[in-house]
């Protein structure tokens, strides 16, 4: 419709110049049809809306003047007749009444196969996954019929593109929602509960999405990553996943692998292939190969790492892990071990 | 602001009955706020329900019926004293019969109040044995408070009858006590019906 | 027989007159300053949030503090100020425009203040000791439950609910019950200001609402507190029950504010362009439906959450249809200005706004009743420009057109009007500057109740924005202090009728005497100043004037039926607040709170409703008609 561009159009400079368009975490820049049919809704409803705002505000504007300039000598009259017989006046009422139900009706009509047409899981079988919500970070797992394979990684999904997938998600502890605006729209994890969701991501690319329920102290650090890759790379990736923790190639690693194990850390990180196998804490067998830690707010490199091992409470203050006391060269050693784990 | 006398209130009555009187209005609207609440109460029961498998849950036994059924013929037989002494209050009767009267209706509120006691034994679980415990404690608790109430208010109007100078107001505020008893009184039919018969049957 | 009035309504000067006081017009005044200061509290909390956000990566305040802000900012501004200031209004103005002398109960209106402050005290102080709520003003379990939110700061949260919540019921109350039986004689229902209407309206909605927050509350105190299971999923309970019982109160809470807001338009437009509102049926069927209505959406605030998809599309039509009703009332408002002429005075300027803020407001709204779309935009800034919008244009701006057409009378000083236009001009941008760009945060991908974003995010610019408008918005309210203070003291003498009004708040000097009116006016039409002659009006006598008297009238057609007696300034309701609002708050440290303060409370009710003994008591021999 020719409107309908007019508004995006407009909008879409706007966009633009305020730096809105693109993004990695953005519900105007679809990569998946969920994402995508939303946005069309969002066009439609925008744009209508836009037109009943200045259809209003035009009418305000004009009764304002036209009662500015009634010649009517209001000192000498009675309020109440003149209005009370007006049929002219209780037609343009009624017009406005039953033009704005009709308007509300085609929203609804659109509202709803909008929802339909997004309900229904795209493409053939979809990839499983399985997603928890903790405080305050994502625990992933690809399950398979057969259980050696399963993959656990924490706070990175990656799935292979133009394939849709299932995700079913559950709680740790409190209320999260699970929403990467560039694929879908969000979906709450709540604790006695299974939800399920699903999305298609059909572009290559790196998205993020954020926790959307207020969930405690570090909600606002509370992100993940969605790869979407070639299903080529997107199965190398699963055959790295599943197997066990690479040993460590050199003795400064080998000594940090002792430092991890003999420390706290094994008392909430499992590595899978060495004896730390608690899940208070994120999975670390394949720390290596992913973009970011704590739940995407530092990049994964070992600047942060020491950083974050050292004190992470100054980073995310209030996250359930603690401060480790733990001396320079231990600490250096043990994160040469953990980007060995890739 | 020329004043035009138009109507002279001087020959109007001090009282009215009924819905005339702001104290009806005024426990109408408590009525309706507690109906709420109750409603607002069994909506939850029967959330809960869907959580359960059986129900009452699993181990817990269905909620014995005498003494219950006992409480709530009782709560509704005691509309009657009540129904009366408000009939004699908008008669004007003499104050000692009404007074008399008002005891006997406090007699009944003070053995439903006992019974309600056993009542929370019948039910066989505990207020955090789990939700079916809290929901059911919790409708019976905020009943009791109300029969509590409601009894107390009805033992001041009847102490009033026998000692204080009788006004025409505390004629009117004891058939509006009398509307409040019946509320307090059928709105627990539905209730008991909730607790103890339902369980039975869904 | 204005000084005889006078005599017998006298409550004196000093601390204990002022604590026993029953006048409706007292209690009023102060439920509506305590409700401006936390208005501007909460405002203070928002000026932190947006200092906070307006860069990525800011240490302003951490995360622990900011939580605590955004929660209590929430509970001040929807629980602290809106509805109480939108009853208060009421309290104040109704029983004047009805023509009658107080409510009909006024000692109870006095312990619903009591009740109302120290639910508000009890919040702050805890706030103010770093024991502030801060799981969100709707306290989502099982976050705010006990294994995940230790210590006393949610069961802080829970108990000053029951505080509001009977503040709010007592009012409510108030009232209907006075609107329906003290209404001067001749207002039949069909003469009822819009105003009035309004206020009925909003309070028969608080009866039926605040009873599903009373329920939550308590049993969210209880599972914290005596370790019952309503939302332990483990025990059978269910988060998602609270989030039901939170919203079913939570959605018509906003409608209980918005449609005093909208019968204040009604009144402002009628003196303004000087015409009876066009379409007076409509106006209050819709107010009625927009009532009944409002009871039905509230699942739309849990579109996210695993509830069966037809159920929730139910709630989408219902989202969208309550624009109706609204929409409804504007047009009947466009057509009463058509015809009449309007007057730019700061009042008529904040109804202009209202419309501007408010139909955006209520666009974005009728967007998110949308499913598909919601699941983008659900918790994130877009939501929060939604209910910005509709809520600061909805209520506020009427509020404040309501305080520049009403202070007049309640004071005997007009405000400046020219203060008053920097008033308007400020709000109205910087409410604009704020929320505006936060439609576009949202879809941008901002969630909300964040602490602190990430530079690469691409938020950094329009929070700035947003905060610049937090500015704007900031130096209005100063203004407006600033007129309010300054007038008080020299602003222009406002006489009787300033604005040449039709109702009957008009018809009495500005400040309004304590018993009202001097005789209970008779009304022959819903503009009784401009259908009787002007400067005459047909009264009511023989009320007595040596005790507070008052006439009731029949509900439908207001014809008197007899006389009633307002009781008269006592301390009880401090007494009664005291030890029931104790009992409650000691109740959040142990159980032992209930049973004491049950009977402690039962005792001072005993003394409350212990039947009061006229001077001339046998009145056994004036039987009344026995009206049936």
């Amino acid at each position: 419709m020719q409107c309908e561009s007019a508004v995006r159009n407009s909008v879409i400079a706007l966009a633009i110049a305020l730096n809105a368009c693109s993004g990695i975490q953005s519900a105007l820049d679809p990569k998946g049809p969920k994402a995508a049919g939303v946005l069309h809704l969002t066009w439609f409803l925008v744009g209508t809306a836009t037109v009943v705002y200045v259809v209003v505000v035009a009418m305000l504007f004009y009764v304002l003047r036209r009662g500015s300039r009634s010649s009517v000598d209001l000192d000498h009259e009675l309020g109440t007749e003149i209005i009370e017989h007006d049929r002219g006046m209780k037609t343009w009422v009624v017009a406005g009444t039953v033009l704005t139900t009709i308007i509300l009706i085609g929203f609804v009509f659109v509202d709803l196969s909008t929802a339909r047409s997004l309900s229904t899981v795209g493409g053939a079988e979809p990839l499983r996954i399985d997603v928890v919500g903790h405080q305050w970070w994502w625990e992933v797992k690809y399950p398979d019929p057969d259980p050696q394979n399963d993959i656990e990684t924490a706070n990175e999904i990656h799935v292979p593109v133009g394939r849709a997938v299932l995700i079913k998600m559950k709680s740790g502890d409190v209320i999260h929602s699970f929403w990467a605006p560039n694929l879908d729209g969000k979906k709450d994890l709540i604790p006695g509960h299974e939800t399920v969701t699903w999305f298609r991501a059909d572009t290559i690319g790196v998205y993020r999405g954020q926790c959307a329920e207020f969930c405690g102290y570090e909600h606002a650090k509370m992100a993940f990553y969605v790869v979407a890759e070639p299903r080529i790379e997107f199965e190398r990736w699963l055959a790295q996943q599943r197997a066990e923790a690479s040993t460590p190639g050199d003795s400064l690693a080998q000594d940090g692998e002792r430092v991890f194990l003999s420390s706290s850390c094994a008392m909430c990180h499992s590595i899978a292939g060495t004896g730390a196998g608690s899940n208070n804490g994120p999975d670390l067998t394949h720390l290596a190969s992913r973009r970011t830690i704590a739940a995407g707010t530092l990049p994964n490199n070992a600047a942060n790492l020491e950083a974050w091992i050292l004190a992470p409470q100054t980073i995310k203050p209030g996250a359930k892990m603690p401060a480790n006391r733990i001396d320079p060269g231990s600490l250096r050693a043990l994160v040469a071990y953990l980007q060995g784990l890739k | 602001m020329k004043r035009r006398p138009a109507f002279d209130a001087a020959a109007l009555p001090d009282q009215g009955f009924s819905h005339h009187a702001p104290i009806w209005w005024g426990n109408a609207l408590m009525m309706m706020i507690e109906g709420a609440g109750f409603a607002i109460l069994v909506a939850t029961y029967f959330y809960i329900r869907h959580n359960f498998d059986t129900w009452p849950p699993a181990r817990t036994q269905l909620p014995d019926l005498p003494i219950p059924t006992l409480n709530v013929a009782i709560l509704v037989v005691s509309i009657l004293p009540m129904w009366y002494v408000a009939k004699l209050a908008l008669k004007h009767d003499k104050p000692r019969t009404i007074g008399g009267l008002l005891l006997l209706c406090v007699v009944f509120g003070a053995v439903a109040a006992v019974l309600r006691i056993f009542e929370f034994k019948a039910v066989h679980t505990r207020w955090d044995t789990n939700a079916y415990g809290s929901i059911v404690w919790s409708i019976l608790g905020i009943h009791f408070a109300h029969i509590i109430a409601a009894t107390l208010e009805t033992l001041i109007l009847g102490i009033l009858m026998f000692f204080g100078p009788v006004e025409e107001k505390h004629y009117v505020d004891i058939t509006v006590n009398a509307v409040y008893w019946y509320f307090v009184a059928l709105s627990w039919v539905g209730l008991y019906a909730v607790i103890f018969l339902l369980p039975r049957f869904i | 027989m204005r000084t005889r009035l006078e005599q017998s309504w006298e409550e004196g000067s000093g601390l204990y007159a002022w604590l026993t006081s029953t006048s409706h017009k007292s209690i009023a005044k102060r439920y509506i300053v305590t409700a401006l200061a936390f208005f501007v509290l909460g405002g203070i909390e928002a000026a932190v949030m947006r200092v906070q956000l307006s860069r990525p990566e800011n240490h302003f305040v951490g995360p622990d503090l900011y939580n605590q802000i955004f929660t209590v900012h929430g509970t001040t501004m929807m629980f602290l100020f809106a509805v109480p200031v939108m009853e208060a209004i009421g309290l104040y103005m109704v029983p004047i425009m009805i023509g009658t002398r107080n409510v009909a109960f006024p000692r109870l209106n006095a312990l619903g203040y009591w009740m109302y402050l120290i639910g508000g005290v009890l919040l702050y102080v805890a706030f103010f000791a770093n024991t502030g709520p801060d799981a969100g003003w709707f306290a989502y379990v099982p976050l705010a439950g006990p294994a995940y939110s230790p210590g006393k700061r949610i069961d802080i949260w829970a108990q000053m609910i029951t505080f509001t919540e009977i503040a709010g019921l007592i009012g409510a109350v108030e009232i209907i019950t006075t609107v329906f039986k003290q209404r001067a004689p001749g207002m039949s229902l069909n003469r009822i200001p819009l105003f009035v209407w309004s206020e009925v309206i909003m309070s028969f909605m608080i009866i039926f609402a605040l009873p599903a927050i009373v329920v939550a509350s308590g049993a969210l105190a209880a599972d914290r507190l005596v370790d019952t299971h309503f939302f332990n999923p483990a025990e059978g309970g269910d988060a998602l029950l609270w989030q039901h019982l939170f919203w079913f109160f939570g959605h018509p809470e906003v409608y209980i504010i918005l449609i005093p807001a909208l019968g204040m338009i009604s009144s402002i437009v009628t003196t303004f362009t000087r015409r009876s509102i066009f379409g007076y049926p409509a106006m209050v069927l819709s107010l009625i439906s927009t009532a009944f209505l409002g009871f039905s959406l509230w699942v739309h605030h849990m579109f996210a959450t695993p509830l069966p998809q037809l159920g929730q599309s139910l709630f989408t039509a219902a989202s969208a249809a309550i624009a109706i009703p609204t929409g409804i009332q504007i047009f009947c408002w466009l057509a009463t200005i058509w015809s009449g002429r309007p007057r730019y005075t700061t009042a008529f300027m904040f109804v202009i706004g209202f419309v501007l803020l408010f139909v955006l407001g209520g666009l974005s709204g009728v967007m998110i009743s949308s499913i598909p779309y919601d699941l983008q935009v659900h918790d994130t800034f877009f939501v929060v420009a939604h209910f910005h919008y509709v809520l600061i244009g909805g209520a506020v701006f009427p509020l404040w057109g309501a305080f520049y057409y009403w202070f007049p009378k309640m004071t005997g000083r007009l405000l400046s009007e020219r203060a008053g236009k920097w008033n308007f001009w400020l709000f109205f941008t910087g409410v604009n500057l704020t929320f505006f760009p936060m439609h576009f945060l949202g879809l941008m991908g901002m969630p909300r109740r964040v602490y602190t974003y990430l530079p690469e995010m691409g938020w950094g610019n329009l929070n700035l924005v947003s905060t610049i408008g937090a500015v704007v918005i900031a130096a209005s309210v100063i203004v407006f202090i600033g007129n309010v203070v300054v007038s008080l003291r020299g602003g222009i003498a406002a006489g009787d009728d300033p604005w040449g009004a039709s109702t009957l708040e008009w018809a009495t000097p500005s400040p309004v005497p304590i018993y009202n009116h001097l005789f209970i006016p008779i009304v022959n039409g819903r503009e009784p100043l401009w259908t009787n002659p002007p400067g005459e009006l047909p009264v009511v006598t023989g009320l007595r004037t040596d005790r507070h008297e008052g006439l009731i009238t029949s509900l439908m057609d207001a014809e008197p039926e007899h006389r009633y007696e307002f009781k008269q300034p006592t301390i009880l309701p401090l007494i009664l607040a005291l030890a029931g609002g104790g009992s409650i708050i000691v109740a959040i440290f142990t159980p032992w709170g209930v049973t004491i303060g049950a009977a402690l409370t039962l005792l001072i009710l005993f003394c409350w409703f212990w039947p009061t003994i006229s001077p001339d008591h046998d009145t056994l021999r004036q039987r009344p008609r026995e009206t049936r």
